[in-house]
């Protein structure tokens, strides 16, 4: 899947970059620690490189786009991107932030948290409605947001662009979470804390 | 890696033989132990000198100890996260809660012990319990003022510190004197070397002078004399927050200059002393290192101020610029990925090493359902919800209780009613009550809310009304306004998340509403509107009625972080559902490297603050399950 660059999008795009990196630089380490050593095997646990045996390989996928329908909604962190299949359209969605204020002390017990959202790869129809972005704080009590924060998106998703859009809202300090409910059911929910110290 | 650490291997403690002599001299230490405290007050393992690091390495702690022979441990510490927001598969998606859990033991119960920061880091190197400016992250870094009043015949104090003046009293300061020792001290008494690493550590400061330049990672070389207002907060350039690193908050280690050189503190990528370069071979790895993520790295900041590690990296050293400035539990996976591996990768993590992933707290320190996100249906939002759900079980003296240690300077102190009159470790956020208490000290606790106008839609049809601000705990709350019936109140809140929001679904059907709406009750009975409703006013809480409000019940503290232990010792993908906190934590290590030969500590048996309350247990077999002779 082609992902493109941009503010929320990097979990998709970088974390393979970087597995490749590690690996690559691991198995350069070793190959030196190999090389240094010639003329005897070394043991693997003497030099830096290889990973232990007993240490089980990983095969579970990690930062992979999940895939989230009205019927398997999908639960994510702040900067996921997940691929939201709608009744009439689907597309690529990432939730950043909340965004607050400088650092002021002592901080506040509650602050002005502003959300981005992304998407992208859209076709079909896509609604974007403020109010299908339901936020709630740690203790859950629910915020519907009844506009958007600047400037307004279009209503549907534009096909194969990439827009981004805010929300705002005054929350409480601590855990909470924005779920995305565009067909009247939530389909994606994104975990967030919000500080201000 | 200087030549210090060259010339000394590091590694933990003999094992075998010496396991025999520690135990005589342990029975010696605690002779020694209550005579140092009962004559001078001092401290035990203060008493230890410094010394030179030993010529010679020493093997792990023998098993004889419930601990298998570790030589080497990473402990790398996150911020503010609950255990439901991280291993629960809230979460599932990541490097943290998919793959770490997998190589190693997931504690689940694993507690903070306080509430801001600073004070879990405190505990987690000394021992010592919250004080009030340690709760709210250090306003300004000064000397504490007061003393330790180690007292043998005083069960309960635990070596603590205790403040000058009247009690619960701001800007009293955050650096211990130099009688508070900490595991540093301990450390170096026993010969075992030690380094803390943090990222950013000495960066340039884009928003102004340096904050971190000075000794240990510390705003200044002198905290007696030259007081710094806000120790350091994140900047573009340099996102390193010292409230997040345990090093400058004692004079034990400050006021001694090679604690500081970088042998011992340095920046966690610097090339030539960093923790890459310090992995490449087992003797230039310390025996224990303190690893602080900077404040995006750890999941601190959603929105970070500076790279977050998202555009990978040059060489191990040297990220990139970033794609992105996404922070909390992205950022720190970020750096998760590419640290663990490396740690992994090491000759001392394949020869004995421990891997130790936690957070200082939860933040907030409770959940209601084993979930943050979703309310329960059956354990109601109030306080005594939040203050059950941070039970930590903790063992204190004895006995169980339901809150974490607070130690002398934030006691669970209560009036003849049994009203709780200060903060306690959580410095009472997250809770509501009543001011007119005589003696009460609010700390960062509220009160119970006023009244409310909210625009409404409703009609005689149905006594449901539609309110977007209806929330869970309006309920209860009196209603009024143009066609309200006499006596209303808000009944049920329909805004309640549902299985919708559990891993996987499992379906939605009506139950997951989208719009907020609440059920006009009248003595609990649904009552419609006379007429068309458009706005209401919900009338003031109460004690009575606002259900975060709690006069008697203490304020939640750390909460549960959970733990994840990676080491050959640790059965890959295994759980344990004991109890622990972070004084267990400073107890383990403290057994780990069998400090108690030179450091008796409290108990004499090596353990300094809260480590050594009685009834404390560090890690064992339950944790170190691969290991067969661990077995208590």
């Amino acid at each position: 899947m082609k992902v493109p660059q941009g503010m929320g999008e990097g979990r998709a795009s970088g974390p393979g970059l970087r597995r490749f990196s590690t690996a690559v630089l691991l198995a350069l380490a070793g190959l030196l620690g190999s090389c240094g050593s010639s003329t005897h095997a070394a043991n693997p646990n003497d030099i830096y490189g290889p990973l232990p045996g007993w240490l089980p390989k990983s095969s579970i996928p990690v930062n992979r786009v999940v895939v989230a329908s009205t019927k398997d909604p999908k639960l994510g962190i702040e900067g996921d991107t997940i691929k939201a299949i709608l009744s009439h359209g689907q597309t690529l969605i990432t939730l950043s932030g909340p965004a607050v204020p400088p650092f002021v002390t002592p901080p506040p017990p509650t602050t002005t948290a502003t959300f981005t959202i992304s998407v992208s790869h859209t076709s079909g129809t896509v609604p974007i409605r403020a109010i299908d972005f339901a936020l709630v704080d740690g203790i859950g009590r629910f915020f519907y947001p009844q506009t958007f924060f600047g400037a307004r998106p279009p209503k549907l998703a534009p096909d194969g662009k990439t827009i981004s859009f805010q929300v705002r809202e005054v929350m409480a300090t601590g855990a909470g979470s924005i779920r995305w409910a565009p067909d009247g059911v939530p389909l994606a929910t994104w975990a967030f804390t919000v500080e201000n110290d | 890696m200087n030549l210090k650490l060259k010339s000394h291997p590091p590694s933990g403690r003999a094992g075998g033989g010496l396991a025999r002599r520690n135990r005589t001299l342990a029975a010696v230490g605690l002779a020694l132990s209550a005579t140092l405290l009962a004559v001078s007050g001092v401290a035990p393992a203060q008493a230890a000198p410094k010394a030179a690091m030993h010529p010679t390495a020493h093997a792990g702690a023998s098993s004889s100890s419930g601990l298998p022979p570790i030589k080497h441990v990473w402990l790398i510490i996150l911020e503010n996260k609950s255990y439901d927001a991280t291993f629960t598969g809230l979460n599932n998606n990541t490097y943290l809660w998919k793959t770490l859990p997998s190589q190693g033991t997931l504690l689940t119960d694993y507690y903070g012990t306080g509430h801001f920061s600073l004070d879990n880091y405190v505990s987690l190197v000394s021992g010592q319990g919250p004080t009030v400016d340690d709760q709210n992250d250090c306003p300004v870094y000064k000397d504490l003022q007061g003393a330790v009043t180690a007292n043998a015949t005083d069960p309960v104090n635990n070596g603590q510190f205790v403040t000058a003046g009247a009690q619960y009293q701001a800007n009293e300061g955050c650096v211990y004197p130099a009688n508070v020792p900490t595991l540093f001290n301990q450390l170096d008494a026993a010969h075992v070397s030690w380094k803390g690493y943090a990222q950013d550590l000495g960066n340039e400061d884009s928003s102004g002078p340096s904050h971190d330049a000075g000794a240990c990672g510390g705003p200044t070389l002198n905290p007696t004399t030259n007081p710094v207002p806000n120790p350091g907060s994140a900047n573009a350039t340099d996102q390193y927050v010292p409230k997040h690193f345990p090093f400058p908050w004692f004079h034990s280690i400050i006021d001694d200059p090679s604690n500081c050189d970088t042998a011992h503190i340095a920046n966690l990528f610097s090339s030539t002393d960093g923790l890459y370069h310090d992995l490449q071979k087992v003797s230039t790895t310390p025996a224990f290192s303190w690893i602080s993520p900077n404040n995006c790295s750890d999941a601190h900041d959603a929105v970070c101020h500076g790279n977050n590690l998202s555009g990978g990296w040059t060489n191990p050293t040297t990220p990139n610029a970033p794609v992105n400035y996404t922070g909390g539990l992205y950022a720190s996976d970020l750096f998760l990925e590419h640290v663990i591996p490396e740690i992994e990768a090491s000759p001392a993590f394949k020869k004995g090493g421990l891997i130790d992933v936690t957070f200082d707290e939860g933040f907030p320190a409770f959940t209601f359902t084993g979930n943050s996100f979703n309310n329960s249906p059956t354990d109601p939002p109030t306080v005594e919800s939040s203050i059950a759900a941070d039970s930590a079980g903790e063992n204190i003296n004895g006995d169980n209780v339901f809150y974490e240690p607070t130690g002398p300077n934030t006691p669970l102190k209560t009036d003849s009613s049994g009203n709780q009159l200060f903060p306690g470790p959580g410095d009472n956020s997250f809770i509501d009550r009543d001011t007119t208490i005589p003696g009460l000290i609010l700390g960062g606790g509220g009160t119970p809310p006023g009244a409310r106008i909210d625009a409404v839609s409703g009609s005689t049809a149905s006594a449901t009304i539609a309110d977007q601000a209806a929330v869970i705990t309006d309920v209860g709350r009196s209603v009024t306004g143009a066609n309200v019936p006499a006596g209303a109140t808000v009944g049920s809140v329909s805004d309640t998340p549902a299985v919708a929001t559990l891993p996987n679904g499992g379906g939605c059907s009506n139950l997951c509403a989208t719009t907020g709406s609440f059920v006009l009750d009248v003595a609990g009975v649904p009552a419609p509107p006379t007429g068309p409703v458009t706005s209401v006013t919900l009338g003031a809480e109460t004690t009575a009625t606002d259900p975060l409000f709690s006069a008697t019940g203490a304020a939640t503290g750390g909460g549960d972080v959970g733990s994840v232990l990676i080491s050959k010792w640790n059965k890959p993908g295994s759980q344990d559902s004991t109890f622990y906190n972070h004084y267990s934590w400073l107890r383990t290590m403290e057994d780990v490297f069998k400090v108690a030969v030179d450091s008796p500590g409290l108990d004499g048996m090596g353990h300094i603050g809260f480590a050594a309350q009685p009834g404390l247990t560090s890690f064992g077999g339950d944790v170190f399950n691969k290991c067969k002779a661990c077995k208590r």
